[in-house]
């Protein structure tokens, strides 16, 4: 019992946050629109501003290794909050530590340190093969030639990219361009990663490839990672903890499993393999579409399991495929909320 | 080291390589800039038949003048006002700030292999054009080389207004129209269509020492009719220009860069 609880005090002890934030607020200044000529011509000597809350009071800690996923809709101050965290966006107020720099006073030092990914935005030379590229990061975050030489092998290695480090940028699929993406984005071993919606329009295996180098990072090492996604999946593989901010605010900070507790819905998509002449009468199920061959459920789980649901009503039924889905990302809050 | 010259060089020489991939474009702008030479060509040609020397500039001289301001401005490539404008609007600078460098200077480093690439592949057709038309004018090597050395601080000149209008993209939603009136101002003003001493003495006398005549005018008329005493006032005069400009860029910068808003993703 003792070792147990000297083990436990020294993981408490050795739980380093990389990154501190206390009270972040971000209120964008955004221009009111005029109507009518004269309102216009006003508006252009006398512009009005109205303030638009992102990032509503924020304060949360990340520790050292820890992954660590950002939901919420959009606009929902996700991104914001990691641009400020990175240096690029300058706060209204409060205060951020990420490694011990202020991000948006020392963002050149601290980008030594960090490695970021906009899955919306690319940074690879388009036109030139991944290899150009990787040359030109190593030379910006001042790479020593060997160590560059050897991180790169293990890395191309990591990411299986054998195949097109010499194939111009533009001839490569997304899945093989976000893996490229990767690669120019940890060539400097940065201590936190910072991925903004990483598998957007990627296909599942893309995604799945995606997911697994992104656990291999945080194992091997002991990345701290920051991620921003829509897709629940990529929260549910990589994070032990999420963040959820809806208008700003952080809603919740915990972990994952506590909250697929407390879903109460599931989606249910059943195809049959014949047209489903009459539609049984379900309790604690709502029907949210119907098509000749197949229909969409939404499933209160505390009332009924889909295994049960399915064996009381659609047994004789010759269904085709099923598919499961937890429901979107909105409902998850709102029911969170 | 935010300020390593070698990153810097780095991106110059890539963006070099990776323009070569629009190669074919910019023998269309070879093609189009002959034809520019082509008609001054014919028009100076009707002027001279009357006199052998204008504002002291033979036929040949004002030929490769026209040639020479006509290559600067093309490679100066003004467009750069939208291009930073735009990476404001839309947020592509945020990739540049995520990065250990300093983003003006990396600007510089795209711009000037952006120079490089259109003066050799524009610039060599241009220069041999005037020489079919005109025949070789009166230049050693030494004068060549200082005033290129002349022309490359205009062109930083220029890159140096150009990225600070393009930064008023902080304020303003759109910067078009500064691009029009900036185009607008280095081809008149800044002698692109005419060298300065055609005009009537009063103009020139206002325009003679704006900053435009030293991005265009001064070094093309250097590397036409070189003198030595010149060199080092035009020097002068845009070192001078240069270090005004530079604390406008870093002020319109420091102030606008608070003001970014990185929008969607």
């Amino acid at each position: 019992m003792r070792n147990y609880f000297i083990l436990l005090c020294s993981l408490i002890l050795f739980m380093v946050p990389v990154i501190i934030v206390n009270n972040l607020t971000k209120i964008f200044k955004v221009k009111s629109k005029a109507v009518g000529f004269f309102g216009k011509l006003k508006s252009i000597i006398l512009p009005k501003y109205s303030g638009v809350i992102a990032v509503n009071n924020v304060s949360f800690e990340i520790n050292e290794g820890e992954i660590v996923g950002f939901i919420g809709p959009n606009g929902a101050g996700k991104s914001t909050t990691l641009k400020m965290l990175t240096g690029i966006l300058f706060p209204t107020s409060g205060k951020i530590d990420v490694l011990g720099f202020n991000p948006h006073e020392q963002r050149a030092k601290l980008a030594f340190k960090i490695g970021t990914i906009f899955g919306q935005r690319q940074q690879l030379l388009y036109h030139l093969p991944p290899i150009d590229s990787f040359n030109v990061f190593s030379k910006i975050y001042e790479i020593g030639k060997a160590e560059y030489k050897e991180r790169l092998a293990s890395l191309v290695k990591l990411f299986n990219l054998e195949r097109y480090l010499y194939t111009p940028v533009r001839k490569l699929s997304l899945g093989e361009r976000m893996r490229c993406e990767f690669v120019a984005s940890v060539l400097h071993k940065p201590q936190v990663l910072f991925l903004d919606e990483p598998t957007i329009g990627l296909d599942i295996i893309a995604k799945k490839k995606v997911r697994e180098f992104i656990k291999k990072l945080n194992e091997i090492e002991k990345t701290t990672i920051i991620l921003t996604s829509h897709d629940l999946d990529d929260i549910e593989e990589l994070c032990s903890r999420v963040i959820i901010i809806n208008e700003g605010k952080i809603l919740y900070d915990g972990s994952l499993d506590k909250i697929k507790k407390k879903l109460k819905y599931k989606i249910l998509d059943v195809y049959f393999h014949e047209p489903l002449k009459v539609l049984p009468k379900i309790p604690n199920a709502k029907v949210i579409e119907q098509e000749t061959f197949r229909i969409k459920l939404q499933v209160n789980r505390s009332k009924i399991s889909v295994i049960e649901l399915l064996d009381k009503y659609f047994k004789h039924c010759k269904i085709d495929d099923i598919i499961i889905e937890d429901p979107p990302i909105e409902e998850v809050i709102e029911q969170w909320y | 080291m935010v300020l390593s010259v070698s990153k810097y060089f780095t991106l110059a020489f890539v963006d070099f390589r990776e323009k070569f991939y629009y190669f074919g474009a910019q023998l269309f702008h070879a093609f189009f800039i002959c034809v520019i030479i082509f008609i001054f060509f014919n028009i100076w040609k009707a002027i001279y038949a009357q006199k052998a020397v204008i504002e002291g500039f033979t036929f040949a001289q004002m030929l490769w003048y026209v040639a020479v301001a006509e290559v600067i401005v093309f490679c100066s490539d003004l467009r750069w006002i939208e291009t930073v404008s735009d990476e404001i609007k839309t947020g592509v600078i945020g990739i540049t700030l995520l990065k250990p460098m300093s983003y003006v200077l990396s600007r510089f480093a795209l711009f000037l292999g952006n120079f490089f690439y259109k003066f050799i592949v524009v610039g060599v057709v241009a220069f041999f054009l005037a020489l079919i038309l005109a025949g070789p004018i009166d230049a050693s090597i030494l004068s060549i080389v200082l005033s290129f050395f002349s022309i490359i601080l205009g062109v930083m000149l220029n890159f140096v207004i150009v990225v600070s209008l393009g930064f008023l993209a902080f304020w303003l939603e759109e910067t078009s129209a500064i691009f029009w009136i900036y185009q607008k101002s280095i081809f008149i003003l800044g002698g692109m269509l005419l060298p300065l001493d055609i005009y009537p003495d009063w103009i020139k006398g206002w325009i003679i020492n704006l900053p435009f005549a030293y991005m265009v005018y001064k070094p093309a008329k250097l590397m036409i009719q070189f003198n030595f005493n010149d060199f080092l006032i035009t020097l002068a005069w845009q070192f001078g220009w240069l270090i005004l400009f530079t604390v406008v860029l870093y002020f319109v910068y420091t102030v606008g860069i608070k003001r970014v808003q990185i929008n969607g993703g």
